[in-house]
């Protein structure tokens, strides 16, 4: 794919933005499908027809506490986090110019989730109710602010590969570590949740919590469109065209660890999304930085839901963790972006 | 439940253990000559969370060299206040070593390295197997009995056991008149239990059924959130922990769709540690189970009593 680049034929700028509307509406359109269909699935006896009919107010009253109380949420949450994901991918691989760069991969999922094992497991968002997504926010910021100064300036794609496989692998053992400091019994159970992530029986409280920061976190990634476009011509270049790419930096910063953080907070460490949605969505957007972030966001989210079907469906009651997923389907996807990457090299 | 042995709630102070020490020492000077009786151990180190209770209860306090970290948290050992000021265990053998214990107590969950290494290093080690059936608990009862030498105490403990059970049952509602209404159990991460189980034994000695045993689970395992809320049980336990400590899984037991009881059915908590050890201390969420089902039964009376006047 990257090796040949397949630029569409120069259309005029009506056909370019026709083609990006259609584009939307797809993804929209496949977006409301899987989380229809998501409604749908689950280890008790409820179809999606029943589903949609307990929404409408119809149906039994376990049936309607299932869907409104367990289903929904649980596709909104999955809506929420794989935009996160999917749009944040798609802003640092831009800014970055950086094929590989994601949050899974370069560690702010994993100091996130860590900030949000440490509010959690200390007992500080049983006495503040915030404290849960602010310590994944923080987590995220300070994982994102490691990652500017080891490899953010002028560092290749090495140095920002290697800076994340420590920072994930130092957030990781220190999110094992709590837990298995954690007085309560349960908690060391609970390492697979935060290292691998799970939309398993969460409530509309999460949904409320996550919603406003990763709000936030959207507005000042998809505003960074046209930034991020001109970032193609050279930093230097960018800046000579009035672009402030400090301020876009910090916007970028601060728009990852708000969105990034609160859905670690609520669904702990998903890895490879980010990865994958933009490289598949790229060709389609010819190759814009700035075009590939709405449709990113959407793509993360149609992905993430699909994972998450997918997940109850081979031990229903007894479901796979989200990261068993995305890792299997993103790993070696992964590994064909870093072959692909070294044969343009050399 | 009142302990058994009366020595155990003031030995606290080191000048009951003293007195106790003092004591055992004369009557087994004392002893009758000729007896067969090996010497009751005086030292004795119990690795497990349900055995340090059968050993309290037996009132064999004073005589304890340590018991586990979990009979001290109220979320985990039903008598906390006892094991106060005991010397607390994480289950390896290098705690247990420097106290030179003459019998240890293990479960049938700990560690075999543990206990091989104990035993071939000389020390006398009894493995207590789980409690899955009521009928278990006095059989282990009478194995920390026997090991320990208290026979008699042990035998006081299975007769009263025994006697408050039938008296509980005997007061439960006729099983011939009309079908027992299923109960529940949902603990922290979904944690619940199955046909052999001892929480199991507890809900159906209570004149319930275990609704958890037509999901086909034996044992004590895990069951999603849905499931429980699409089989509505006519009773949901929830099986609480009693303070701080938070988690996901604790988290899940205040899930907003647990928030109510849906209309005609109960939802209660009972103490989490209730379920996870066979001792005689489970007749509590017995009778509390039975008041219930006691009042569901009346409840059906009067619905069944009222259903002929009805147009």
């Amino acid at each position: 794919m990257s090796a040949r680049p397949e630029t569409p034929p120069i259309e005029g700028r009506a056909g370019v933005l026709r083609s990006r509307a259609v584009l939307l509406a797809a993804l929209s359109l496949a977006l409301g499908l899987v989380f229809v269909a998501s409604l749908g699935f689950g280890p008790a006896d409820i179809s999606t027809v029943d589903a949609l009919a307990a929404l409408a107010g119809s149906g039994s009253e376990p049936t309607r506490v299932i869907v409104m109380e367990l289903r929904l949420p649980r596709a909104l949450l999955g809506t929420m986090v794989g935009a996160s994901l999917g749009l944040s991918g798609a802003a640092l691989q831009g800014f970055l110019r950086n094929p590989l760069a994601e949050p899974g991969l370069i560690g702010v999922s994993s100091t996130a989730a860590l900030g949000a094992v440490l509010t959690l497991y200390t007992g500080i968002a049983g006495a503040f109710t915030l404290a849960l997504p602010l310590g994944g926010v923080a987590g995220a910021v300070i994982g994102v602010a490691l990652l500017q100064i080891i490899a953010g300036r002028g560092g290749g794609a090495l140095t920002l590969i290697l800076a994340g496989i420590a920072i994930t692998s130092m957030g990781g053992a220190l999110t094992a570590l709590i837990l298995n400091l954690a007085p309560s019994p349960f908690a060391a159970l609970e390492i697979v949740f935060w290292l691998m992530g799970s939309l398993a029986d969460r409530s509309f409280a999460h949904v409320w919590l996550a919603l406003p920061f990763m709000a936030v976190g959207w507005v000042m990634l998809v505003t960074l469109g046209r930034p991020l476009d001109a970032l193609t011509l050279g930093e230097d270049t960018a800046q000579s065209l009035g672009f402030d790419m400090r301020r876009a930096r910090t916007r970028l910063v601060l728009g990852t660890a708000l969105s990034v953080g609160a859905a670690t907070a609520m669904a702990g460490a998903i890895g490879f999304l980010g990865l994958v949605v933009p490289h598949l969505l790229r060709p389609l957007v010819a190759h814009q930085p700035g075009a590939l972030l709405l449709p990113s966001a959407l793509g993360g989210a149609v992905l993430l839901l699909a994972a998450d079907i997918a997940v109850r469906l081979p031990f229903p009651g007894n479901e796979l963790k989200l990261g068993v997923l995305t890792a299997l389907v993103g790993g070696p996807f992964f590994l064909w972006l870093i072959v692909a990457y070294r044969r343009r090299l050399t | 439940m009142k302990p058994a042995g009366g020595d155990a709630r003031g030995l606290g102070r080191p000048w009951g253990a003293a007195l106790a020490a003092l004591l055992l020492a004369l009557s087994l000077a004392q002893g009758p000559a000729g007896a067969v009786e090996p010497p009751k151990p005086r030292r004795i180190a119990s690795l497990n969370v349900c055995t340090d209770q059968l050993l309290l209860l037996l009132g064999l306090r004073a005589r304890l060299v340590s018991v586990t970290f979990l009979a001290a948290d109220p979320s985990s050992s039903a008598m906390p206040e006892a094991a106060r000021g005991l010397h607390l265990n994480r289950g390896r053998a290098e705690e247990i070593l420097p106290l030179r214990p003459d019998l240890v107590l293990a479960g049938a969950t700990a560690a075999t390295p543990t206990v091989q290494l104990l035993r071939r290093l000389g020390h006398r080690v009894v493995v207590v197997p789980l409690a899955t059936r009521l009928d278990d608990i006095p059989r282990n009862i009478e194995t920390v009995a026997r090991a320990t030498g208290e026979q008699a105490r042990g035998r006081k403990l299975i007769a009263e056991f025994r006697k408050e059970l039938k008296r509980i049952t005997a007061e439960l509602p006729d099983a011939r008149k009309g079908a027992a209404p299923s109960a529940m159990l949902f603990g922290p991460g979904g944690v619940t239990s199955g046909a052999q189980s001892l929480a199991g034994a507890i809900i159906t000695a209570a004149g319930f059924t275990n609704g958890m045993a037509s999901f086909g689970l034996a044992g004590v395992g895990r069951v999603s959130l849905e499931l429980v809320l699409a089989a509505r049980p006519r009773l949901l336990i929830l099986s609480s922990l009693k303070r701080g400590n938070p988690s996901l899984a604790r988290g899940l037991l205040s899930h907003p769709a647990l928030g109510r009881a849906p209309a005609g059915r109960m939802m209660i908590r009972i103490n989490h540690h209730v379920w996870a050890c066979g001792t005689p201390l489970v007749l509590g969420a017995i009778r509390r189970l039975a008041r219930i089902r006691a009042r569901l039964a009346a409840q059906a009376r009067l619905a069944a009593q009222e259903r002929p006047i009805r147009p």
